[in-house]
């Protein structure tokens, strides 16, 4: 009935700056973040070659380098100083601007909208607002680089007294660790603006008949992350606040007294570094959690479309999510085992920490159960859904390792740390990302992705990756302490091969990354048109064209079924779209 | 299959026009969606200024309780200072906050998403509206007052933690006032050329806002005398 059929066309009269760039629409905005997301991964994985080349082959010279800081590089040959700005930057960018972006604000803004069968997100603006607020912080971020004495070298935790008694205490510390500051509170605005918006979406814009129970999985955990980075983002922000406080006005919430620094001692007295921990870490938990829920949303998505197999256990995958979500914010103590906190308090976090492995656990087996006696496909993004799971086995076991406080005390600050830390985050975060561009790409962009480059990429990678983080585990058990910058003791000297072996791992699959870069650029133009529904799959952005035209769906969609309905069907094919009418049913 | 069975409306979403939805309300038909959609979003804005103030008070209660060794004795000691605060001019100006509130709850329940205030009782609602105006800008004015009555007898942010933790507190709460002040200042000055339920809509949210920045001020003032 073209009646109906009313689109808003106000944003096609728009001129090009509202458009594209101050453009409040949601898949714009996505995408937006998306190429944020890419350039910082871009910036963040240069900056980890650097450090491993320099980890591995400690005095040599990397051509050039002495030209993006003279003092840091003197004849491009890496300062342990300079490492440790590197080292911060590089952890900065890739936890906060791609891990924490990516899979959230760049999926969930232009999918969210469409899986739930709105036009829309709540607050446009407020979207808009959010997306540019981030850009600041990025720049603001990468500032460092190149005023004063480079980025702050206190890592992207930026413990006190070191981050909070200014420059006197190592480079970067002065005017690099405050624009540190001002980045990460400003992220801190952007992520509760948007937030806001993905809560207030998702309870307040689904189509009629998208009944709680009818939802993906995605809209579910991006809706989580969504309050728990909502929760947590504003305690940052109140940390950091502080922080700056101690730095340039005098305070003392974080030094303790009669701190000597550079020989000289500071006018603070009576704080506490264990504070800043506290407050840290009660964001820097969930924190880790918001990188890699939208993860378990993606992959339960893509597992179950390619195994053509309803998801095994909607509402208990949903309860996990709730579960960990919830668990998340009760275990942060587990960073803090070796520092100074009452072991009594330590033995406190270790249950939830332990407790918090349990949902994980079953989603993983839930997982695997949904992939039992289905029809496999293995495209790219499936195979990267699979990489998922594997991959966040593997670092989570590394975790219930950490989460015992005898065990810990050993393991803390050593490279088992940075290998569990990778896997399960670096790793299995970026293959949840990785699953989505290979699944949505084709909505997004209108043109499929090359498949046999992208198999490639998935094999090299997924062995560059175990060849990259597995040893690391091995390094902390031989005691190789973490953010070192060159191995002389003699323990350690005879790990150097190891450290070897890794870097050549990290810099050729390094390069394999940008098979994917060619792939998703050479796509744009010379890839295959994509049909509305490439991956034959049920959820709703599916039945809309590729690209969505503005305003998202020709008509408003009625939802009448499951978003997992894969199977015998009585009509002649193997799934039922949700938005199919209610005739169209599953086979008993 | 169970996954199948039909759904009540009531099971659905939020509601069908979503769809055809206009940016902000200039429809009565919409009204009540968007009035819906907004008061949401105020409310999880103002969860995430909560624990915003959260953060806060636990790192004063942690920095409160912290001990300062002593090598000489070999005992502990303190440095949470003793506050004097000018508790007569807080409590006038949580008065002031109180009544700024309450001044907008007035024209809150006074203004019609249907019909323009000059039709009907516009003159009165101006009347509170400034009133809510005057009152919210005197809060913010005393507080400034409190300031500096606190650095004229020498306290900075610098003298101690729990004098600074004063400062942090109060100017990080007047600086969310001062929003909700300004909103005011807005509806006031631009409120007469908006559509009724356009208008009723930034009514609400502010008068709520506000509420909430008084709620908070309460909680902020007992915490900092007595915890
Ligand atoms: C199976 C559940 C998990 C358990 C029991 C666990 C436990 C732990 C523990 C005890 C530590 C502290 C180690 C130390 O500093 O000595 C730790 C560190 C860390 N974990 Fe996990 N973890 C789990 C899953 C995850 C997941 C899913 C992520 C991210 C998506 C993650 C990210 C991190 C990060 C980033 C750090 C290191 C932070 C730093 O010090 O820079 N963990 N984990
Ligand atoms: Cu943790």
């Amino acid at each position: 009935m073209p009646s109906q059929i009313q689109l808003r066309s106000s944003s096609e009269t728009k001129g090009f700056l509202r458009k594209y760039i101050f453009s409040t629409n949601h898949k714009t905005v996505g995408i937006q973040y998306f190429f944020l997301s890419l350039f910082a991964v871009v910036v963040g994985m240069a900056l980890s070659w650097l450090m491993r080349i320099h980890v591995a082959w400690s005095g040599v010279r990397i051509f050039g380098l002495e030209h993006l800081s003279a003092a840091g590089a003197p004849g491009g040959v890496i300062t342990p100083e300079y490492y440790l700005s590197l080292m911060t930057l590089h952890g900065t960018i890739m936890i906060f601007f791609v891990l924490t972006l990516a899979p959230q604000n760049a999926f969930g803004n232009y999918f969210l909208p469409l899986q739930i069968g709105a036009e829309e997100t709540a607050f446009p603006i407020v979207n808009m607002l959010s997306f540019w607020t981030t850009l600041v912080a990025l720049l603001v971020l990468l500032a460092t680089l190149f005023v004063g004495d480079g980025p702050p070298i206190s890592g992207w935790t930026a413990y006190p007294p070191m981050s909070a008694v200014g420059k006197d205490a190592g480079p970067g510390l002065g005017t690099g660790q405050n624009l540190w500051i001002i980045s990460i509170g400003i992220f801190c605005i952007a992520s509760v603006l948007s937030s806001i918006n993905f809560i207030a979406t998702f309870m307040d814009m689904r189509c009629k008949g998208m009944a709680l129970m009818r939802l993906p999985l995605t809209c579910w955990a991006w809706f989580i992350t969504a309050i728990m980075s909502l929760l947590s983002f504003a305690v940052l922000l109140a940390a950091v606040l502080l922080l700056l406080l101690d730095r340039t006005a005098g305070t003392s919430f974080f030094v303790p007294a009669n701190l000597l620094v550079s020989g000289k001692i500071e006018p603070h007295s009576g704080g506490s570094p264990l504070l800043w921990q506290h407050l840290f870490w009660f964001f820097g938990h969930p924190e880790v959690y918001i990188t890699i829920l939208p993860g378990f949303g993606i992959v339960s998505h893509v597992l179950s479309c390619f195994s053509r197999k309803p998801i095994l256990g909607y509402k208990l995958v949903l309860g996990c999510m709730l579960a960990i979500g919830f668990l998340s914010f009760i275990v942060w103590g587990h960073h803090m085992f070796v520092s100074g906190m009452s072991p009594f308090s330590g033995f406190l976090f270790s249950i939830p920490t332990i407790v918090i492995s349990l949902p994980a656990t079953i989603t993983t087996l839930l997982w695997l159960g949904t992939l039992w006696g289905g029809r496999l496909q293995f495209s790219t993004s499936m195979m990267f859904g699979l990489g998922f799971v594997s991959t966040f086995v593997a670092g989570g076991l590394g975790g219930i390792l950490l989460a015992h406080p005898a065990v810990d005390s050993y393991l803390h600050a050593t490279y088992f740390v940075v290998g569990h830390l990778h896997m399960v985050m670096g790793v299995s975060a970026i293959f949840a990302i990785f699953a989505a561009i290979y699944f949505w790409y084709p909505k997004m962009f209108g043109k499929m992705l090359n498949e046999r480059l992208g198999l490639i990429h998935f094999g090299l990678t997924f062995i560059g990756v175990y060849c990259i983080f597995m040893p690391m585990h091995l390094l902390g058990f031989a005691g190789n302490p973490r953010r070192y910058a060159i191995l002389s003791d003699d323990f350690l000297i005879r790990l150097i091969p190891l450290h070897q072996f890794i870097t050549v791992a990290a810099l050729i699959t390094g390069a394999v990354q940008f098979l994917f870069l060619f792939n998703l650029f050479w796509s744009l133009y010379r890839g295959e048109p994509a049909p509305a529904n490439p991956w034959s799959a049920t959820s709703l952005e599916w039945e809309t064209s590729s690209p969505p035209p503005i305003g998202n769906f020709r008509r408003q969609p009625i939802v009448n079924h499951g978003a997992y309905e894969y199977g015998e069907t009585n009509i002649e094919r193997d799934f039922v779209m949700q938005s199919d009418p209610e005739s169209v049913r599953m086979k008993a | 299959m169970s996954v199948l069975s039909p759904i009540s409306a009531a099971d659905s979403g939020g509601g069908t026009p979503t769809f055809l939805s206009p940016p902000i309300g200039c429809d009565e038909a919409e009204f009540p969606i968007l009035l819906r959609r907004y008061r949401l979003g105020l409310a999880l804005f103002v969860a995430a200024i909560g624990m915003l103030f959260v953060g806060f008070s636990s790192a004063y209660v942690v920095r409160r309780g912290i001990p300062i060794y002593d090598a000489g004795t070999g005992g502990y000691s303190t440095d949470w200072e003793p506050l004097r605060l000018p508790i007569r001019l807080l409590l006038f100006n949580s008065c002031l906050l109180i009544c700024a509130s309450v001044a907008m709850e007035v024209v809150r329940r006074k203004t019609s998403a249907f019909v323009y205030p000059s039709e009907t009782n516009g003159r009165e609602v101006t009347l509170w509206l400034s009133a809510s105006l005057l009152l919210g800008t005197a809060f913010l004015l005393g507080q400034g007052i409190a300031w500096h009555a606190l650095v004229s007898s020498g306290r900075f942010l610098s003298t101690g933690a729990r004098t600074a933790f004063f400062y942090v507190l109060t100017s990080t709460h007047a600086l969310h006032a001062l929003l909700g002040v300004l909103a005011v200042a807005a509806i006031a000055s631009f409120g007469a050329r908006i559509s009724p339920a356009r208008r009723y809509v930034a009514v609400d949210l502010t008068a709520w806002y506000l509420h909430a920045m008084t709620l908070l001020w309460v909680y902020l003032l007992c915490f900092l005398l007595f915890a």
